[in-house]
């Protein structure tokens, strides 16, 4: 590497974010961004206005002069919102420390490709075919991505956890607290139970494979607490070997694809009701983009296909309280007593003392974001009757920030399909591969015992 | 160890640049960051080829040069 790029390296390198991690750190930008949104959205509201105009998806389709009919009529609403996009994200990019001149065409390509995503969606026989947005987004990706390749410098442009964290973040405001107050004691009992005795399973199956012990515990992280975030989390609390986060990384990746269309097709042929199927997903699916594209896409049946019960928010509301609120605010706690155990109790090559602010530094702080969006509106919402809700704060407050949520989402979607490069995953071995599998087949039948038979009145009524 | 011990952060063999990382663990973009929150501070030890986080420390620690 040339000697100058190596001293700006150095330079990044020297940095302990500590709170400048305000600005230079995606979970915070999401607040920054997510939050930016529902506030502009409630001002407009207050002052009898709406940001609908510029929130604007393709509408339902069946014929092609319908459709080319909405982008003639709308076409300055879809440039607005592209503009608006562009400037919110690029200036957030540019402090994280990304190039523009990469981001920008890598974002144009985004948006393009996710209104023709959109448009799929939007067609009125799109649910014979499960040509759900989230599902032909991720395999759209995956197929350019594996089969026609496009220049890495693009990568700039797909940043997955940056746009399912303003997502979530925008999820808050649809999401009423009372809901997250009353029933996030059950998620977090529930994902606990499961998330505790998957690790369990993963980490002694590996113990009894010979496998190291961090790359247990990494793996385990990673199957049981949050994804890939949880595993490199984990891995750097108990110093693992650099080989060790990529080979959970290649095994999160390929269960998390895997379970993106196992978990919705089986719910399907069970005809689990939307809550129920959120819940399971919530337990048995590892990243939070993997998993809001297996609950969007769950939800999207509600009302669409025979026998399948519910509402499309119960899906994606079920599936947020148990993997946001039930596992990933977790992760900060998990990291300590890991690094704990591992510098007490296992063998290390070098020093370190765990300390309890650990907690704080690594809690995923999109969480906050999503809880400020989720008071605010219930706050300034509190005085309308139901009634009034629907008729006059859905279309003209909370749908219009759901509208551009579930842009987010598909900027996120794609963005995973696009970056799912296989032959590039780490060979992760036998051994790993059957550790880890242990733990997912464990996470899958308890998570569905406790979602769809034990849970399962309760979150099939969520909300009601 | 006590504050004056130099920990990883400060230690030429040791890298946490986002980029980086992101260049070097191949599919970590697919479903998580660099530029996440969980990963604090973390970075790869070059000397010792561990992940770990930069209030680590150990006996080879070997100081980075200033800038030029």
């Amino acid at each position: 590497m040339a000697k100058n790029v190596m001293v700006e390296e150095d330079k990044e390198s020297l940095k302990s974010m500590g709170w400048s991690e305000i600005w230079l750190k995606e979970d915070w930008w999401a607040i920054w961004l997510g939050l930016g949104i529902v506030v502009v959205a409630y001002l407009f509201f207050a002052n009898g206005a709406s940001i609908k105009w510029i929130a604007v998806t393709p509408g339902k389709w069946s014929t092609f002069d319908q459709l080319i009919g909405h982008f003639t009529s709308h076409i300055t609403q879809y440039i607005a919102q592209f503009i608006m996009w562009l400037i919110v994200l690029s200036v957030s990019m540019r402090i994280m420390g990304h190039k523009l001149g990469e981001f920008i065409p890598s974002f144009v390509f985004i948006y393009v490709v996710s209104i023709l995503i959109f448009m799929v969606g939007a067609w009125n026989h799109a649910h014979d075919y499960n040509l759900e947005p989230p599902l032909v987004a991720l395999l759209l990706g995956m197929v350019i991505s594996n089969l026609v390749g496009l220049p890495r410098w693009m990568d700039t442009g797909f940043r997955v956890e940056y746009y399912i964290k303003v997502g979530i973040v925008l999820l808050g405001a649809t999401l009423p607290f009372t809901l997250v107050i009353w029933a996030g004691p059950v998620a977090i009992f529930q994902a606990s139970i499961v998330s505790i005795t998957t690790f369990l399973v993963i980490y002694f199956v590996g113990r009894r494979l010979d496998i190291d012990r961090r790359l247990c515990a990494t793996l385990g992280a990673g199957g049981a607490v949050c994804g890939v975030s949880g595993a490199i989390a984990i891995a750097g609390a108990v110093g693992a070997k650099k080989e060790h986060a990529p080979i959970a990384i290649t095994m999160v990746i390929g269960w998390a694809i895997v379970m993106i269309f196992f978990l919705p097709l089986v719910s399907r042929a069970l005809h689990l009701s939307t809550g129920v199927a959120g819940a399971w997903i919530g337990t048995s699916e590892f990243a939070d983009a993997a998993g809001f594209a297996a609950a969007q896409a769950y939800g999207n049946l509600a009302g669409n296909v025979p026998g399948i019960s519910g509402t499309a928010d119960q899906s994606v509301w079920a599936f947020t309280l148990m993997k946001v609120v039930g596992r990933d605010i977790w992760i900060g706690i998990w990291a300590f007593v890991m690094a704990i155990i591992a510098t007490t109790r296992w063998e290390t090559e070098t020093g370190s003392k765990p300390q309890a602010a650990e907690i704080w530094w690594r809690f995923p702080k999109f969480v906050i974001g999503f809880a400020l969006a989720s008071i605010l509106v219930t706050i300034v919402t509190s005085g309308y009757s139901f009634a009034d809700f629907n008729k006059i704060v859905k279309p003209e407050f909370v749908g219009p920030v759901k509208a551009l949520r579930t842009w987010a989402f598909i900027f996120c979607f794609f963005s995973i399909g696009l970056t799912t490069r296989f032959r590039e995953l780490a060979h992760a071995g036998g051994k790993p591969f059957w550790a880890f599998s242990a733990g997912v087949v464990f996470n899958v039948v308890l998570g569905f015992i406790l979602s769809a038979i034990v849970f399962g009145t309760y979150w099939s009524s969520l909300a009601h | 160890m006590d504050k004056h011990t130099p920990t990883c952060l400060s230690c030429r063999h040791f890298r946490n640049a986002p980029r980086y990382l992101e260049s070097v663990y191949k599919g970590l973009t697919s479903l998580s960051s660099a530029y996440a929150s969980v990963r604090k501070d973390d970075g790869i030890c070059l000397e010792r080829d561990l992940y770990l986080s930069a209030s680590a420390w150990c006996e080879r620690h070997t100081p980075r040069e200033p800038p030029q």
